[in-house]
């Protein structure tokens, strides 16, 4: 609502979160590794190793180092092949309409790589060892049959080069005499194209921008050499790179995006010293964790980053934890190990759940931290929601698309040719197209918008709305200290509405104390269930009291509510707009209409799905379903569902699913004999799961409402964050392309049904394209349809009166789930299941 | 018999050794003969008071493979160190002189030499304690009493060993050392065996050679002829961020000071823009500000004086006009400030150098106007 966004809504910045890295945490702390012997013997000089062996084998050492955990987490969703299974895309998964554009986007060509063949082996163990260390140490005592390029996860080998026989038998010896029997047998040559040999690139370019000292943090390389300073908020950001070297549709290319870390130059225990401070002894534990879980931490100890799952109130530094199994204080533990001095003894320590396991496959227990020696990487929530810490953050980390370009230069020229790899110097050009504008259809009349705007809150100047909902029984519940505020609202509202078409009556004007219960009496007492609208002018944006207002008015008595902080309405100059934007809102909350574009599909049913995972609430997710009940998708239907522990996510959008077709139904009279699915909110990594699992129950659901129901099903991944970027050259000068730039071929995968559109128009920084992945299709609709749909729907956003970068309903499904994450925790009541009230 | 266990692990137990030696005497330059795969220096790093760090290792795919362990954290950057640090390694035999680590404080060598064939042992010597001739140094070795303990060992313990001594031909090689090079020697070990083996001695036997204070005399420019003889290859060299660095000390300074004047600045401008001093409280407490305030008149001087309450103590300033001086001495009181410099006056030095920080006499000058409007 406008509580959050307020005038600048839809104003974001994005900053990733920092990911746990892969495999990261070991014990309680954290252990080092193990070795086994020290001193070498000195290798007579004539077996010079020759360099270029030396730095595939530093690669595949790193390798070795990143499979620490057992098992690399695959980011880039490769091997996931959805396009096989759609025959309509065969042949050719691109558009046709729209004007022809040059662009160039962040990919880099590679013009030359190494051209090696892998051996890949199985390891066997005669007796069987299990320890993999152990496992480790026995084959590579066999060096001078192995070489020292190799790289061992503890079962497969891979050899760049072929040993004599397929099957080799040697005999190892153990430190205690015991003799161990290994065989080697050959299971796969790899040709330099295969993904094992692109991680082989990747590892490369990642050792490079190592070398030129860059720190990596979670998945991506920084450079801590140039920080950026706010020091106001004692925020440093460091610039640096995420990279990716993949198999796109017509070659392997290097993907390379700017990318920023957010880093707090203080340490949890400073900040837990100032929030005890703010809040006193009595809040500080709720306030604390509140704060605190879910932020990613750095350790001053070693490179790794844990996120806080909890706090141990009842740990500190002088407890002690078994080590070896002799048991040490974590205070002389951290002494001892890193000589490092733990000055507050009464400090309660972090708790991070480790989820790797440990020796031998048992699970580690969570790993206790010491606040002292963590810092704070990422923002808070409440950072996040903090204009002014945005503003002074985004100077630093948006960058025009001649900034980006610099930068992204800068890195792709880094010398690589020492490595076998050699990239092109100048960006990629592609061709998009830009599809046309669309019209805006309210009221009767029909209008464009300017292109390069996609906007129209001026060409909405008054019109009448396509429908609206009279306010007649509605009420403004504000404290004295806001009551000129609250009557210079209504005044205004009535200057506003009659324009647009919605009857307005004078709404019941109830001041409050600004006390917390008064406020809640109030709605109590006055709240019917013939009330249409609740007006609530907050004295300040804290959360408590508007998440008491919602959780009261989405549960208990259901009505559509406005919440305006009073500063919003402070500025008489702003009035005008602030009065429009939420005459326009509390419209769309009571089942108001306010636009549409033109849908030529018949009997569709559009649904988006988007989730929110609770940082704090014993990190519960909650799943968003948004459907559409009319042609023109300007009335929908939402339900949303928290996933209870130990549940799959799918149950609960499997019911919202089956739900939002009977209300369909009831609306149509008919079931829709075309389902699309927008599904936001699919992790890197996560996509195997959504074709495997997500897909077959929609199927199922679908089946489970009449065996001769047999509608056609699309399903659309829909990804925001994700690294890549087009630009235009315009008048000479690298630009954001337009909106409606539709881009399907050389940067999409040759294994997908994808493509690109940048349908939002952004004032500042570079436009980030949103990328569509069609992982299931039976539908038989031309790409071409698929791609002007999905930009259609991202004009239908009725809290926005232009593009934006989504689907409508995602941005529905978005709203819902993080209004019920943030504020409401439990279902809301259904009589609300088809209002916009989470806008 | 039972076999012996070390807990901590016998290698592990002879990084203690070393780093406690290190937590002892404070070296500052520091270097580990025989590095391998760099575990102990890791170790070493963490130890404040080295400033030089070098590791050196005749193997250099190893140093290779782990040398990157060896560079800065991203906390090393958020939190520098207050000395500098700098980190070498070298591919190189310990039997060949390199100028390059003449005269360390401390050099240790851990379970190195029983790899050199005796023969090479002789020229080890002549340079580890004729040519480099650091302050310390550590040795450990087998020690082949313990043996016998060793249930199951036949042989060495390790095929690449070339001998393994026993205590007293450790110590015999140990004295002769003392005699011809003019070091002392006190004998060590760890990894006890079980009760009653106790005249076995240690599992790993140590000895550590202290330079003979007189000796800088008699051996003016030991060698000095061979200082031009690199037969070193630098493999990797890493400086870490220290406060010693002109740029991140200033970059700090800037950082910190700006943190506690735009907060200071900001106190003043809410509070004069809203007169209503209630409001204002309650103002302060609903937006979490994270300073709490209060404010008194000085009425002998007739100025404000304010108090600012931090996470870190007190700070006093003094409001003239629109401009707020901040004393030096209290902005000394803040931990972060103590940490980077390490007095007053560097603070005021330091910051007169900065162009854009005001000083006025022991005052950091700040300005309240507005700058927005």
């Amino acid at each position: 609502g406008i509580y959050r966004s307020g005038i600048e809504f839809n104003y974001t910045v994005k900053i990733k979160k920092a990911p746990l890295a892969p495999g990261a945490a070991a014990a309680v702390p954290p252990a080092e590794t193990e070795q086994l012997g020290r001193g070498r013997q000195k290798r007579s000089t004539g077996a010079a190793v020759p360099e270029e062996i030396i730095t595939i084998s530093a690669g595949f050492q790193q390798m070795t180092i990143g499979e620490r955990g057992g098992r690399r987490r695959d980011f880039h969703d490769v091997g996931v092949n959805t396009r096989q299974a759609i025959e309509h895309v065969q042949e050719s998964k691109m558009g046709v309409s729209g004007a022809p554009i040059e662009l160039r986007a962040n990919y880099f060509r590679i013009l030359s790589r190494p051209q090696w063949v892998l051996y890949q082996y199985h390891v066997d163990y005669n007796p069987p060892m299990e320890s993999r260390r152990l496992r480790s140490a026995l084959l590579l005592k066999n060096e001078d049959l192995l070489g020292t390029t190799r790289t061992f996860d503890g079962s497969i080998l891979f050899l760049p080069h072929r040993l004599p026989n397929t099957v080799t038998e040697f005999v190892s010896e153990t430190r205690d005499g015991q003799t161990v029997k290994i065989t080697l047998t050959l299971t796969n040559e790899l040709p330099p194209t295969s993904p094992v040999c692109l991680q082989f690139y990747n590892i490369i370019f990642r050792r490079v921008l190592r070398i030129l000292n860059m720190q990596q943090i979670g998945r991506h390389y920084y450079d801590p050499n140039d920080p950026k300073n706010i020091p106001q908020h004692r925020l440093m950001v460091w610039p640096g790179f995420s990279t990716s070297i993949l198999r796109y549709e017509v070659s392997i290319l290097l993907s390379l995006d700017v990318s920023h870390k957010v880093l707090r130059s203080e340490t949890v225990l400073n900040l837990m010293y100032q929030l005890r401070q703010q809040c006193g002894e009595a809040k500080f534990e709720d306030v604390c964790t509140k704060e605190l879980v879910g932020l990613i931490v750095l350790t001053r100890y070693n490179n790794k980053t844990y996120r806080i799952d909890g706090i141990a109130w009842d740990q500190t530094p002088n407890n002690t934890f078994s080590k070896n199994d002799t048991s040490i204080s974590f205070k002389n533990y951290y002494k001892t190990q890193y000589n490092l001095d733990i000055t507050d003894n009464n400090q309660v320590l972090l708790i991070s759940r480790v989820k790797k396991s440990g020796p031998g496959g048992r699970p580690l227990g969570p790993a206790l931290l010491i606040p002292e020696f963590c810092y704070l990487t990422g923002l808070t929530d409440k950072m996040r929601s903090d204009f002014t810490i945005m503003k002074d953050l985004s100077a630093h980390t948006r960058l025009t698309p001649e900034q980006r370009e610099q930068r992204l230069d800068s890195a792709a020229k880094a010398e690589m040719a020492n490595w076998g790899l050699q990239f092109d110097n100048k960006l990629l050009s592609l061709k998009g197209r830009v599809l046309p504008p669309e019209k805006i259809s309210q009221g009767g009349k029909i209008y464009e918008y300017s292109p390069w705007v996609a906007d129209w809150t001026k060409e909405m100047r008054g019109v009448q709305l396509m429908s609206t909902q009279p306010l007649e029984d509605w009420m403004i519940l504000f404290i004295r200290r806001n009551s000129d505020c609250a009557y210079s609202l209504v005044q205004f509202l009535g200057k506003v509405c009659s324009p647009m078409g919605i009857r307005i009556q004078k709404p019941i004007m109830i001041e409050v104390e600004d006390r917390h219960d008064s406020l809640m009496r109030a709605l109590q007492q006055n709240v019917t269930s013939s009330t249409q609208m609740v007006v609530c002018i907050l004295p300040n944006n804290r959360k408590d009291k508007y998440d008491a207002v919602k959780k009261f008015l989405c549960v208990d008595r259901p009505t559509p509510s406005q919440c305006v902080v009073a500063r919003t309405l402070s500025k008489p100059q702003a009035m005008m707009t602030v009065a429009t934007k939420i005459a326009l809102q509390m419209n769309c909350k009571m089942g108001g209409e306010l636009w549409s574009v033109e849908i030529p599909l018949k009997q569709l049913m559009i649904v988006g799905i988007d989730c929110y995972h609770d940082t704090t609430a014993g990190r519960r997710s909650i799943a968003g379903l948004v459907a559409s009940l009319n042609q023109g998708m300007t009335r929908w239907f939402s339900k949303c569902t928290i996933q209870r522990p130990g549940q799959e996510i799918i149950d609960g959008l499997k019911y919202s699913l089956q739900v939002a077709l009977k209300a369909w139904f009831r609306h149509n009279n008919c079931l829709p004999s075309r389902i699309i699915v927008y599904r936001d909110g699919v992790g890197d990594g996560q996509l195997q799961s959504v074709v495997s699992y997500e897909v077959p129950q929609f199927l199922e659901c679908i089946k489970a409402l009449g065996e001769d129901y047999n509608p056609k099903l699309s399903v659309v991944v829909v990804k925001k964050r994700i690294g890549a970027r087009f630009f235009a050259k315009i008048d000479g000068k690298l630009s954001n392309p337009p909106p409606g730039t539709v881009v399907d071929n050389e940067v999409t995968r040759p294994e997908w049904y994808d493509f690109y559109v940048i349908s939002q128009a952004v004032r500042i920084g570079s436009v980030s394209p949103t990328h569509y992945n069609v992982v299931y299709d039976t539908s038989g609709l031309k790409p071409d349809y698929m791609q002007r749909l999905t930009h259609k729907l991202c004009h239908m956003y009725y809290n926005w009166s232009g593009i934006i970068a989504v689907p409508a309903p995602c941005q529905y499904a978005h709203k819902l789930a993080f209004l019920i994450g943030q504020s409401i925790h439990r279902e809301p009541n259904p009589n609300m299941d088809e209002l916009l009230y989470y806008l | 018999m039972e076999r012996i266990k070390f807990s901590p692990p016998l290698y592990k137990q002879r990084y203690y050794f070393v780093i406690d030696l290190i937590m002892k005497s404070q070296p500052k330059k520091v270097v580990d003969l025989g590095c391998a795969d760099c575990s102990l220096l890791r170790k070493m790093k963490f130890q404040q008071c080295v400033e030089e760090l070098v590791g050196i290792d005749i193997n250099q795919q190893v140093i290779r493979e782990n040398m990157y362990l060896l560079s800065p954290l991203p906390c090393d950057y958020l939190n520098p160190r207050i000395r500098p640090l700098i980190i070498k390694l070298y591919q190189g035999s310990i039997i060949e002189k390199d100028p390059c680590v003449k005269n360390f404080d401390m050099a240790s060598c851990i379970e190195v030499i029983e790899h050199l064939e005796l023969s090479m042992l002789e020229a080890f010597s002549n340079v580890v304690f004729g040519y480099m001739t650091p302050h310390t140094i550590v040795i450990s070795t087998p020690n082949a009493d313990f043996n016998r303990l060793l249930l199951g060992l036949t042989g060495f313990r390790d095929r690449d060993h070339k001998f393994e001594w026993t205590k007293t031909e450790f110590q015999n090689w140990a004295l002769d050392i003392c005699v011809r090079y003019e070091y002392s020697v006190t004998f060590a070990g760890v990894g006890s065996g079980p009760a009653g083996t106790e005249d076995v001695g240690f599992c790993t036997q140590i000895a550590i050679f202290t330079r003979m204070p007189a000796r800088n005399d008699r051996w003016p420019n030991s060698n000095a002829d061979c200082d031009d003889i690199h037969s070193y290859k630098l493999l990797h060299e890493v400086k870490y961020p220290s406060y010693c660095d002109k740029n991140i000390f200033e970059n700090a300074l800037i950082n910190e000071m700006t943190y506690w004047t735009e907060k200071i600045k900001k106190h003043f401008l809410n509070s004069t823009e809203q007169g209503d001093t209630k409001n204002n409280v309650q103002q302060d407490q609903e937006s979490n500000e994270d300073v709490s305030w209060c404010s008194r008149s000085m009425e002998k001087h007739c100025v404000n004086w304010s108090v600012c309450k931090s996470a870190d103590g007190y700070l006093e300033v003094q409001k003239h006009g629109d401009t707020i001086h901040i004393p030096l001495d209290q902005l000394f009181t803040i931990l972060e400030v103590k940490k980077i410099c390490s007095s007053v006056v560097r603070l005021k030095e330091a910051l007169l150098e900065i162009e854009q920080f005001e000083i006025a006499g022991d005052n950091l000058v700040v300005c309240i106007c507005d700058n927005e409007k």
